[in-house]
């Protein structure tokens, strides 16, 4: 949102026309699902009644969920955070040598999901697994919260990393070298300058992992054993019970949560709005040394290893077989999965390709929409637009499998209604990074060329959008690569006619097929590396 | 007690820096007494700013060596250089107030003298009342201030400041060059001054160092790169000169009596100040004639733009003083001008 309040122009009847059109967009995509779930949650017999709720805080279960719920994903988050700051500040700050592995390594978990890292600490650390059993020879019990806790940090670490990463670089070195000529020593900069100049964004990135942690419902219920949380138990009680209406009311309480701690977010985030501009400086201010420092890279080496190992572990998943002890090369599960047939592969890579794109350009359209045409009520469709980014995914999920299976809307096992659920799920990011980039680009240029006579719309398409080509791009690119591994939305309205890999992936790690599960996620990686690849080229040409 | 070791401040020999395969300064030497104001000017891009970080310690040199008071400092982190600097854009700390910027570089100090040496500052560059003040209530001229007053409040041996003054207003910098030179007349530090405003480098500087693509063009006073100036690019930086190849200044003013022998053989450029150039008196015979294409008015003199009689020839410029027996000259007439032959400069390159 723009801080200059301007005028509010005189809306001509087709402004309002478009407004119009997009509200019915967003409220039949968005607040019709959510609204579904609502009214769900209170008519457990078709009827209206509180007896969900009632149960709900009578029940010890809930309780017990709430609070593991709370804790692991406070837990996690923290940890989370801790992990990217500090992988942050060695990228950014430190003139370490190996920067930019560093930086690489901890981007993979983008292609990397939860589920599959799940797969691979199980292959690593499971009660037959390669570390704990073949080379330690002990035998501990994985399915617990230690587990759901250490895989839901690493899973949410490329987050922070990626946030923070842009905070401290938007900083640039000034604050630092100022620092040093008045002369205080390396590490009292870090506390009292960088730090304390990116407190808002940490706490964000905090906020934010929390709020994902919350919605994972994949890593409990394969690596949690007997532990489960409000998002996997609201998966349980969907798909294993078929109790859609409690399951509503699991993530009824789910988004309460969310949208508090969304509250916060925003609040962080928005309020570092400082008017002080540094010039940005390319060179590394800081050297950390000491036994601080090695503490400090010990801990980004512990993670960057596991998460080598983790994704070293999913190849091996693929392409090892094991009996008598004795482990031995195969093809076989490759054999099954084509044998299943490639069609999810096909749809993966499709419904992803349309995602990235759509994502993209109506991000771009609605941001230009409410930023420079100022259509009407343009900051009640930004924030309706960005509600899906504080949605645990099942909520919509569950919302979309409610909202479409009965008339009017009559769509589940349609592929639109698969790609739409996941170009809403990514709208949030379009549209931000839409605003970012009009925000930098001069709105003189669309003065000029209103100037010269052109209309809103073709000053769109002759003007901004061939100026944003690079960003359009990488938006989508990033779009393509999470779609990949999209599960918890998409669970709930797939059907076998329109399955996708992260889906069989999921699946056959319930079945306990671990080595099925392994070369799907393979096939997943290559298809993840491939666009992450792609997108890196791009971002660091385009740099400038 | 020996007046030499004392006298030279700073002293630099011939220091290089590469960043990758661009050279950003080669042999760059300075000598600065104690109490000096020394001006870098330059172009952007003429490696003045990378001379301010190598002597700040913010950059290592490739070559050569920096002394500080005669104490090698190649290998001494900023920290230990006890060196004040005011950034371009003064890199405040935007989450401390005014009076916690200017104390961060006394944090060893106890607290209570922290406070009278806040204090003290604050009255120095006048800002009493604003150790409260957060930074980003601050307008420009202020922030600049709580800059300078955190640069000062460890009392270095030098002051650097980069290119303080290039987002202030032309009415606020004016404002601040003069407090600015009060303040350090004060204090007797020795200070160096990036700047890309030859204005600015002259009013404020009593050494100004010229340079140009990494190497100095030429250093010496204000007057001295003004009257003499060494080579076409340093004629051209300070001021405004008609500059001409030697052909061209041949075919222009030898008809005219006005030159006597050039002595001088190995020149290939001469400059000439628009001021130098005189309405000539009607008894004098030695003396060009030009036609005004253009007069504007800058209160207390005339700038003309005009032509000598041939086609070819290039436009001049000259400047007359406004006085009570001036009368403006019109354009389209023709005037016969002359000048001091004395201001003529002689260029090598």
């Amino acid at each position: 949102m723009s801080l200059i309040r301007r005028k509010p122009p005189r809306h001509s009847w087709y402004l309002w026309c478009l407004s119009v059109c997009v509200f019915f967009l967003l409220g039949v995509l968005i607040v019709y699902p959510t609204v579904s779930v609502l009214l769900s949650s209170f008519s457990p017999q078709g009827t209206f009644s509180f007896n969900n709720y009632t149960t709900l805080f009578h029940s010890s279960k809930f309780f017990r969920l709430f609070c593991q719920s709370i804790l692991v994903s406070l837990g996690s988050a923290s940890l989370a955070t801790l992990f990217g700051t500090i992988l942050a500040i060695l990228v950014v700050k430190t003139v370490s040598p190996f920067r930019k592995i560093i930086a690489l390594i901890s981007v993979l978990p983008i292609i990397l999901p939860g589920f599959v890292t799940s797969i691979a600490y199980i292959f690593l650390f499971g009660r037959n697994g390669l570390i704990t059993y073949k080379l330690l020879h002990i035998s501990w019990d994985v399915y617990s919260w230690k587990s759901v806790l250490i895989l839901q940090s690493i899973d949410q670490t490329t987050t922070a990393f990626l946030m923070l990463a842009a905070a401290l670089s938007s900083l640039g070195s000034k604050p630092e070298e100022a620092a040093k000529m008045l002369g205080a020593e390396d590490w009292r900069i870090l506390w009292q300058i960088t730090i304390k100049l990116v407190k808002p964004m940490i706490f964000g990135a905090f906020l934010l992992n929390f709020i994902a942690a919350m919605g994972d419902f994949s890593t409990p219920l394969i690596v949690g054993g007997p532990f489960d949380t409000l998002a996997s138990a609201s998966y349980t009680e969907l798909i294993g019970k078929y109790n859609i209406s409690m399951a509503a009311t699991y993530n009824i309480a789910l988004l309460i949560i969310a949208m508090l701690v969304f509250y916060g977010y925003n609040h962080f985030t928005n309020c570092k709005n400082e008017e002080l501009s540094w010039r940005s400086g390319k060179s590394a201010p800081l050297t950390l040394d000491g036994f601080r420092g090695i503490i400090l890279r010990s801990i980004a080496a512990i993670f960057l290893l596991f998460v080598l190992l983790l994704s070293l572990a999913v190849i091996i998943a693929a392409f090892t077989k094991r009996s008598y002890n004795a482990t031995s090369f195969t093809l076989e599960y490759f054999t099954m999965v084509s044998e299943r047939g490639f069609a999810s592969t096909v749809y993966t890579i499709l419904f992803s390709f349309c995602v990235g794109i759509l994502t993209a350009f109506f991000g771009q359209v609605l941001a230009y929409l409410i930023q420079r045409v100022r259509i009407p009520a343009g900051g009640i469709i930004d924030f309706i637009a960005t509600i899906p980014f504080a949605l645990p995914g099942t909520l919509i999920g569950v919302g979309y499998a409610i909202a479409f299976n009965r008339p009017p809307l009559l769509l589940t096992g349609t592929w639109f209604i698969i790609v739409m659920n996941l170009v809403v799920r990514k709208m949030p990011l379009g549209i931000r990074t839409g605003t970012a980039i009009l925000q930098k680009q001069d709105s003189s240029l669309d003065e000029a060329a209103k100037l010269l006579g052109a209309s809103s719309f073709r000053t769109f398409f002759t003007i901004n959008l061939p100026l944003l080509k690079a960003s359009i791009l990488i938006c989508s690119l990033y779009a393509f690569v999470t779609t990949i591994q999209a599960l918890g939305s998409i669970i709930f309205i797939i059907t076998p006619g329109t399955k996708l890999l992260s889906v069989d992936v999921f699946e056959a790690v319930i079945k306990g097929e671990l080595g099925v599960a392994a070369a799907y996620s393979f096939i997943m990686l290559l298809i993840g590396l491939t666009g992450g690849a792609l997108f890196y080229f791009i971002s660091t040409r385009n740099q400038g | 007690m020996t007046n030499e070791k004392n006298t030279a401040l700073l002293d630099i020999k011939n220091i290089s820096k590469n960043f990758g395969h661009t050279q950003a300064l080669t042999d760059f030497s300075l000598h600065l007494k104690q109490g000096s104001f020394c001006c870098l000017l330059g172009p952007s891009g003429c490696g003045k700013s990378t001379a301010l970080r190598l002597i700040a310690g913010l950059d290592m040199p490739d070559s050569g060596t920096i002394r500080i008071k005669g104490q090698t400092m190649n290998n001494i982190p900023p920290q230990k250089r006890n060196v004040g600097m005011v950034f371009q854009h003064y890199a405040l700390f935007p989450h401390m107030s005014v009076a916690e910027n200017i104390a961060f570089g006394i944090q060893d100090h106890p607290p209570g003298e922290q406070k009278l040496l806040v204090e003290k500052m604050l009255d120095m560059v006048r800002l009493g009342k604003y150790e409260k003040r957060s930074i980003s209530e601050l307008s420009g001229g202020e922030q600049q201030r709580v800059a300078l007053a955190r640069a000062l409040v460890k009392s270095p041996e030098l002051l650097l400041l980069d290119e303080p003054f290039s987002n202030l207003d032309i009415r606020l910098k004016e404002s601040m060059h003069e407090e600015l030179f009060e303040l350090i007349r004060q204090v007797n530090i020795t200070t160096i001054l990036v700047t890309h405003d030859q204005e600015e480098a002259m009013s404020l500087g009593d050494t100004i160092v010229l340079m140009n693509q990494g190497k100095i063009e030429q250093a010496g006073t204000p007057q001295e790169l003004y009257c003499q100036p060494e080579s076409s690019f340093c004629a051209n930086f300070l001021g405004r000169v008609n500059l001409f190849s030697r052909d061209a200044f041949h075919t222009l003013f030898l008809p005219t009596d006005i030159l006597p022998t050039v002595t001088k053989n190995s020149y290939s450029f001469v400059a000439i100040r628009p001021e130098s150039f005189k309405l000539a008196e009607n008894h004098e015979k030695a003396a060009i004639e030009l036609e005004i294409i253009r007069s504007t008015f800058h209160g207390s003199f005339f700038r003309y733009v005009a032509k000598p009689a041939s086609d070819d020839a290039p436009e001049l410029e000259c400047t007359i003083e406004k006085s009570a027996d001036s009368t403006l000259l019109h354009t389209g007439r023709r005037y016969r001008f002359t000048f001091d032959t004395a201001s003529l400069c002689l260029l090598p390159h």
